[in-house]
């Protein structure tokens, strides 16, 4: 099976090599008989790279210990579902997890262009498959998930304990999914630079893409937050670690040209930026697997060093310099149909959104770099941690959810007084009443209640559209507020399910805001009968118990709650030892509601019976899962198909031409 | 008074109602009194290469490392220095990258001044750009960028393979 495996990957490394070169010579010279034998290669990488994917999965999960990466990820105590979860918890593996995701991303685009954007597909094809050869190059001659060893161990090492959580079917498949699916977007715009098919073709045809990739990159960063917050037992869901920071920039650049794209759409401008966008998006996507794999910067997550680093910087290089001077090629062609009219405008507005979320990323990306300039220019190392994001990023954001509300509020092109008049009254009334209250009832620090009143003030502004929207339905149909709201978001899904997922996003904040900045703490050691109090919570020890799990020896503690005197039952936090690991697993007591959550984390203990406690009273924390599960239901109504997309014109279409006043804005 | 500002001033009550419900309750100002060890916890990286400010290594993992240097902090808070100068006692042992933040001096101060300054300069660009758009546009000639979908050479051949194909089935 480790040779089959082996087999598959070279044999597909030749046929995505020959599938890339077929694709793009076939597309230069218009031959037909290429490009069929180039599409038949692409179902066969995504056949190849099926086989060898198979193949360690079978090692995987037949405790195959001959094959070294087997040996290392799993053990036969391990649960058969781990055991296929260590498919991406190694390097090796993970690799292979991409490769597979990329080929079957290139079918799929493959079956979903049979009738349109031909003349783009081929070079889609041509950069899909390059990039898919480039990872089967990496894995068949350099970085082997088959390499076997000379003698099988009796039981493998399985995975660390850490990763032995639910996140772990989730939070690395999502983040690979956004990742991999940046390439598709990515692929597109290079196809239209080296067709020459400039104008919106190639967005409108990796439209779904990018929000399939924009949302799986923020739900697997979610799920990713979830499961620090659960297991690792420092009370906290991000900690600006280089990994999370490198999954958290394509992201936020994503979320960029997903705003941008829409100005191109509708107005022919920003052409070049949407270009440069996603090829920084992707640029990002693969710095992000880099930093990952290569143990380039200090990180909780890195992996291993070794020949990963130099490769993905070798392909990171070759990506970013290639699509930039491509672009620099097509610049001539690449002008703006129209202008900016404007200050005061939806573009300028969501222009200002862009340099936001860019700057954002900037941020974080120079934040994370530091640390080897530093060490470059001063010979010194520096750190850049959690404090230093915080502080430079929480401006930028704040500043970002302002423009998430003001945006829909100015018309495109265009916007008159009375119009902004008109908008801005009810959402300012709400937001400047929220922040002045929440002020002078004693909220400090200052921006928290500035946060909160940006907050209301966008929840305001989505509230305003719905209305605006509900009420022109019920005047024109005569249609009741709960037949009204489901069918407005239906007749415009991109529209409001957008707006949905910015509900999402404010949830998230409020969560956000509030645990950073009202999360409490207190540290304790107590006998059985003592009591620990946190603000209005009274937490009684009961007692320590340790039994054991499977392979695991499981050290329990009991806590009674009490809040304002009323009880709340039993909590219990624990500690739990893997057998062939020394470091143990914290799983966190969480009582969790609307208001806050109670998080307990056991310490450690002593033979006396006493054990230590940290507690912590973490403020709004679900409204981030809720706001996660809104933010999935936005994306999946925006993402749904829209038939009457087409019926819908450019704003262009409906200005009238030269010497004619437009009608309407 | 506009009606809507009237709304919205009564949202606005209603959310500021809903936060404090649902919220931690308005704090006060904290007063500024000798460090404790949970303030230098969270400004000082552990060094058992975990990649993790003390605070968070010290609570995820069992690590002795962060455990000593929580000692060493609360010796030093013991012996009534400052926030400031235990952080450069810290740094006296263990060197710069004891700190989860750089300094606002010197070369450090590039860190924290560098991305405004970027999205400064890059706003004022911008800004400057869309004035100078908005000051020259011409006539009011919009264009449609509604791109017919052409199948292209490459897609006819798709489409006679294909046909010839089913006609083989």
């Amino acid at each position: 099976m480790p040779d089959l495996g082996h087999a598959a990957l070279l044999t597909g490394f030749v046929i995505a090599a020959y599938t890339a070169v077929a694709s793009f010579v076939s597309a230069r010279g218009r031959v037909g008989e290429l490009w069929l034998s180039a599409r038949n290669g692409v179902y066969a990488a995504f056949g190849l790279t099926t086989i060898a994917s198979g193949a360690l999965l079978y090692g995987l999960l037949t405790h195959d210990f001959r094959i070294k990466y087997v040996a290392e990820y799993t053990s036969r105590s391990q649960s058969p579902l781990y055991n296929f979860a260590a498919w991406w918890a190694g390097l090796e593996g993970s690799l292979l997890f991409w490769a597979w995701l990329l080929s079957l991303f290139a079918v799929i685009v493959l079956i979903q262009s049979r009738r349109n954007n031909r003349e783009l597909i081929p070079y889609v094809s041509a950069v899909t498959m390059a990039l898919l050869a480039y990872f089967l190059g990496m894995m068949g001659f350099a970085m082997n998930p088959f390499e076997t060893l000379p003698v099988a161990p009796a039981d493998g090492m399985g995975l660390n304990p850490l990763l032995d959580n639910p996140g772990m079917l989730f939070h690395p498949t999502f983040l690979y999914m956004g990742y991999v699916g940046f390439t598709i977007p990515f692929a597109f715009a290079i196809a239209a630079l080296m067709s020459g098919r400039l104008s919106t073709d190639w967005i409108r045809a990796s439209r779904r893409w990018t929000l399939f990739a924009w949302f799986a990159l923020g739900l697997g960063n979610l799920f990713g937050a979830q499961w620090a917050y659960t297991v690792l037992g420092w009370g906290g869901y991000w900690g600006w670690d280089p990994v999370e920071n490198a999954s958290f920039m394509p992201w936020l650049v994503g979320t960029a040209f997903l705003h941008s794209v829409m100005i191109q759409e509708r107005r022919g401008m920003l052409k070049v930026w949407n270009i440069l966008l996603i090829i920084i998006a992707f640029s990002l996507c693969l710095f992000g697997t880099m930093v990952t794999r290569s143990g380039i910067l200090s990180s909780v997550h890195s992996f291993s060093s070794g020949s990963a680093g130099p490769l993905f910087l070798a392909l990171l290089t070759a990506v970013a310099a290639g699509s930039l001077g491509l672009l620099w090629l097509r610049l001539p062609a690449l002008r703006s149909e129209n202008q900016l009219d404007s200050l005061v405008s939806r573009e300028s507005s969501f222009l200002l959104n862009n340099l936001l979320l860019v700057g954002a990323a900037f941020a974080i990306f120079w934040g994370s770099v530091f640390p080897l300039l530093s060490e470059a220019v001063r010979g010194v190392k520096t750190t850049v941690g959690p404090p230093f994001f915080k502080e430079v990023t929480g401006p930028i954001f704040l500043a970002l959810l302002l423009l998430m509300g003001i945006c829909p509020l100015i018309g495109w092109r265009k916007a008159s007084a009375e119009n902004l008049a008109r908008n801005f009254l009810f959402p300012s009334g709400v937001g400047v009443t929220t922040g002045i209250l929440l002020f002078a009832l004693g909220m400090r620090p200052l921006f928290a209640a500035l946060a909160f009143a940006v907050l209301a003030f966008v929840a305001a502004s989505i509230l305003l559209e719905f209305y605006r929207g509900v009420r022109a339905r019920r005047r024109s149909r005569g249609e009741n507020y709960a037949i009204a709201v489901p069918r407005l978001i239906w007749a415009n899904k991109p529209r409001y399910g957008g707006y949905i997922v910015h509900i999402g996003v404010i949830l998230i904040a409020l969560g956000v805001v509030g645990s950073q900045m009202f999360a409490t703490n207190v540290e304790a050691t107590v006998k059985p009968g003592e009591t620990i109090q946190i603000r209005n919570y009274v937490l009684t020890y009961q007692g320590l118990t340790s039994y054991t799990e499977g392979s695991k020896e499981i050290v329990a503690a009991t806590l009674d709650v009490q809040r304002g005197g009323q009880s709340l039952g039993n909590i219990v936090a624990s500690k739990s030892f893997a057998a062939n690991r020394e470091e143990p697993r914290t799983d966190v007591a969480i009582r969790s509601d609307p208001r806050e959550d109670l998080y307990t984390i056991l310490s450690g203990w002593s033979e006396d019976g006493s054990a230590t406690f940290k507690v912590l009273i973490n403020p709004l924390v679900m409204w981030i899962w809720v706001g996660g599960a809104v933010l999935l239901l936005g994306t999946a109504i925006a993402f749904w198909p829209d038939a009457r997309a087409e019926e819908r014109l450019p704003v262009t279409e409906r200005v009238p031409a030269k010497g004619m006043r437009p009608s309407h804005a | 008074m506009p009606k809507a500002i009237i709304v919205g001033a009564l949202m606005g009550l209603l959310m500021v109602g809903g936060l404090l419900m649902a919220a931690p309750r308005p704090q006060a100002a904290t007063a500024s009194g000798p460090p404790t060890v949970d303030d230098l916890t969270d400004e000082l990286m552990c060094q058992c290469d975990c990649g993790m400010t003390l605070a968070n290594c010290f609570e995820s993992m069992e690590c002795s490392v962060s455990g000593s240097m929580a000692s060493e902090i609360q010796q030093q808070i013991d012996q009534g220095k400052s926030k400031g100068e235990i952080s450069d006692y810290f740094v006296a042992q263990y060197g710069e990258a004891v700190l989860a933040s750089p300094r606002k001096s010197g070369f450090g101060l590039a860190a924290w001044t560098i991305p405004f300054l970027t999205i400064a300069v890059g706003g004022g660009a911008t800004a400057w750009l869309v004035w100078l758009w908005a000051r020259r546009r011409g006539p009011r000639v919009y264009q449609t960028t509604a791109g017919a979908q052409d199948a292209g050479p490459l897609g006819r051949y798709e489409d006679q393979v294909d046909e010839d194909l089913k006609a083989l089935e």
